[in-house]
C-alpha cells in the first residue's frame, strides 16, 4: 500500500503544482482589482510549449537539453521522500533525510546553474552569478535551521519532526521554534523567488532567476517551469507539514485511502492560506536593490542564530 | 512559566534591536524603540506579578515607562524631525559605517559577548538563564550607537541602552527606592528635549553649510 501511497503523492505534487501557480497568480491580479488570467493558465502555457519545437545554441552542450529533465527528476524523487501527504515515511523515504534532502535541492540548483552557464548566454550568466551569489549564503542558513530542528527533536527525519512538533505544545510554542519559522519563511520567500527579493518580470536590475533560462525554448522551457512549480510546492508543502501547520496529516499507515485522499484536500487549503500571505506580500511590498538582498539574508541568519541562543536558555 | 514569559520578551527586545540594525529610516527606528518600550513596560508589569511584596511600585514603572518611553519620547523626536526636515519619513542613514549585513553579525556576536559576561558574573547570584538580555542589549545597543553616524539614531542606541538598564536593575536591584528608579525615566524626557535641540542646531548648521558651498559651486 505504501507504494501506491507514493505513487499519489508523486502525481499529486506534479499535477497541482502548476494549479498553485495559477491561483497565486490569480489572486495578485484580484487584489490589484484586476481581471487576471485562470487559474488553470500554468496548464495552458505548458501545453503549448509542449507542442513548440525546440531551439538549442550552436554552442552548448548535450547538458543543455538534459538540463531540465534530471531537474525534474530530482524533484520527483524528493516529492517520494518528504512528508506532503502522509506524516508517516512511505516506500523510499529512508533514502535520505532533513539534510539529504536539503543535499538534493542543492543538486538541482547546481545542474539548473550549469545549463545556465552552458547556454553561453549573457544574461544566463548574470542570473547564474547572482543566484549563486545568494544561494551560498541561503544555503549554510538552511543548514542552521535543520540542525535547530534536529536539536528539537533528536533525529534529521522530517516525519519524526512533524510528529514531535504535532504531539508536544512545549516545542510547538517555544521560541526555539518560533525563530525557526520565520528564519525558514525568509529563506522561502529567497528560494520562491517572491517579493521583497524578487519580481517575476525580465527587467535586468533585478532579475535572478528569470534570467537563468533566457536561451530555453518548447519542451525544454516547459520542463523547466514545471520543475520549478514543483520545486515551489515542494517547499510549501515542507514548510506547512514540518515546520508551521504540522496538523492534520494522517499518521498512521493504516489509516486509509480516504483519509489520504481528504488530507490531499486540506493540503491545497493550507497551500491556498500560504500562498494568499505570498499573494500579499508580493502586491504591497516594493523590491529591494539588488544588494539589499544580502542585509535580509542577515536577519534570516540572525534569527536561526537565536534559535540556537533561546534553545540554550530555555534548556533545564 | 513566568521565566518562559520573560524569555520571550527578552527575545523580542533582542530582536527589534537587530530590525533597528536593519532599518535605515529615522522614523523606523523610533518606532521600533516605541514598541520595545512597551515591552520593557510588559516585563515590568510582568515583574510585579512576580513579586507581590513592591507589586504597585512596578506597576507604576511600567506605566511611566509607556508614557515617556513608548509615548512621549517618540513624539518629541518626530516633532523634531518635522521641525527640521520637509519630509521626516525621508530622513535616513545614507552612509553608514559598515555594511548592515556585516552589523548584523557584529551584533549576533556581541550579544554572545553579552551572554558569556553574564554567565561569568551574575549568574553565579541570579541563578537566571534570561538575566543576559539586558547585557546582549547593552551590547547591540553600544554598536548601533557607534555604526551610525546620524545623530537621532545615535540617540535612539542611548534610549534602548537605557531600556537595558530599567530591565537590568528591575531584576537585579529590585530593592532601589522608587524616586531612584522613577527619576531616572523622568530625567530621560530632559534629556531628549535637550539633546533634541543641539541635534537640531547642529543639523541646521550642517544644511547652511552644505547650502553655503552649493551656492559656491553654482557660482
Amino acid at each position: 500500500m505504501l507504494v501506491v501511497y507514493s505513487i499519489l503523492e508523486i502525481l499529486f505534487v506534479v499535477i497541482c503544482s502548476p494549479l498553485i501557480a495559477g491561483i497565486q497568480s490569480r489572486m495578485e491580479e484580484r487584489l490589484e482589482s484586476k481581471q487576471g488570467p485562470s487559474i488553470f493558465q500554468p496548464y495552458y502555457d505548458l501545453a503549448k510549449l509542449f507542442r513548440k519545437e525546440s531551439l538549442v545554441p550552436k554552442v552548448s552542450s548535450p547538458l543543455f537539453r538534459l538540463g531540465p529533465y534530471v531537474v525534474f527528476m530530482f524533484y520527483l524523487f524528493i516529492a517520494i521522500i518528504i512528508p506532503v501527504i502522509t506524516a508517516f515515511p512511505l516506500t523510499y523515504a529512508s533514502s535520505a533525510d532533513f539534510v539529504g534532502g536539503g543535499l538534493l535541492f542543492g543538486a538541482a540548483a547546481a545542474i539548473k546553474k550549469m545549463t545556465a552557464i552552458d547556454s553561453r548566454c549573457n544574461y544566463a550568466h548574470l542570473g547564474t552569478s547572482r543566484n549563486a551569489s545568494i544561494g551560498a549564503l541561503s544555503e549554510p542558513i538552511m543548514v542552521l535551521i535543520f540542525i535547530m530542528l534536529g536539536v528539537l527533536s533528536d533525529t534529521n527525519n522530517p516525519f519524526v519532526i512533524n510528529n514531535v512538533l504535532r504531539s508536544s505544545a512545549h516545542w510547538y510554542l517555544s521560541l526555539l521554534h518560533g525563530f525557526v519559522v520565520i528564519s525558514f519563511f525568509i529563506i522561502l520567500i529567497i528560494e520562491t523567488g517572491q517579493l521583497p527579493v524578487e519580481s517575476h518580470s525580465n527587467g535586468e536590475l533585478g532579475m535572478i532567476d528569470q534570467a537563468m533560462p533566457m536561451e530555453y525554448t518548447g519542451p525544454e522551457l516547459a520542463m523547466y517551469k514545471w520543475a520549478s512549480y514543483t520545486k515551489t510546492f515542494l517547499l510549501l508543502s515542507v514548510f506547512l507539514n514540518v515546520y508551521i501547520l504540522p496538523f492534520l496529516v494522517p499518521m498512521k499507515p493504516d489509516a486509509g485511502i480516504l483519509v489520504i485522499l481528504a488530507y490531499m484536500a486540506i493540503h491545497l487549503v493550507k497551500l491556498i492560506l500560504l500562498i494568499l500571505v505570498f499573494a500579499l506580500l508580493n502586491t504591497t511590498v516594493s523590491k529591494f536593490r539588488l544588494y539589499k538582498n544580502f542585509d535580509f539574508l542577515s536577519v534570516a541568519f540572525a534569527l536561526a542564530f537565536l534559535a540556537s541562543l533561546a534553545y540554550y536558555i530555555s534548556k533545564p | 512559566m513566568m521565566e518562559q514569559a520573560f524569555q520571550i520578551l527578552g527575545f523580542l527586545l533582542i530582536v527589534l534591536t537587530i530590525l533597528m540594525q536593519w532599518e535605515s529610516y529615522v522614523k523606523g527606528v523610533i518606532f521600533l524603540f516605541s514598541v520595545s518600550s512597551f515591552i520593557v513596560a510588559a516585563f515590568l508589569i510582568l515583574l510585579g506579578l512576580s513579586r507581590p511584596g513592591e507589586n504597585y511600585l512596578l506597576f507604576i514603572l511600567a506605566a511611566l515607562t509607556i508614557t515617556v518611553r513608548g509615548l512621549i519620547i517618540p513624539i518629541i523626536m518626530n516633532r523634531a524631525l518635522r521641525s527640521l526636515y520637509k519630509k521626516p519619513w525621508r530622513v535616513r542613514e545614507d552612509r553608514p559605517l559598515m555594511g548592515i549585513g556585516g552589523s548584523i553579525l557584529i551584533s549576533l556576536l556581541l550579544i554572545l559577548v553579552g551572554f558569556f559576561i553574564y554567565q561569568n558574573s551574575l549568574y553565579e547570584v541570579l541563578k537566571i538563564k534570561s538575566g543576559a538580555v539586558p547585557f546582549a542589549l547593552f551590547m547591540q545597543a553600544s554598536l548601533l550607537i557607534i555604526s551610525r553616524k546620524n545623530a537621532y539614531i545615535q540617540m535612539m542606541g542611548f534610549l534602548v541602552m537605557e531600556n537595558a538598564v530599567v530591565m537590568l536593575s528591575g531584576w537585579v536591584f529590585s530593592g532601589l527606592p522608587f524616586v531612584v528608579e522613577a527619576g531616572g525615566i523622568l530625567d530621560l524626557l530632559g534629556l531628549v528635549v535637550v539633546s533634541s535641540l543641539i541635534i537640531r542646531v547642529r543639523e541646521e548648521a550642517i544644511m547652511q553649510e552644505g547650502d553655503h558651498f552649493e551656492k559656491e559651486l553654482r557660482g
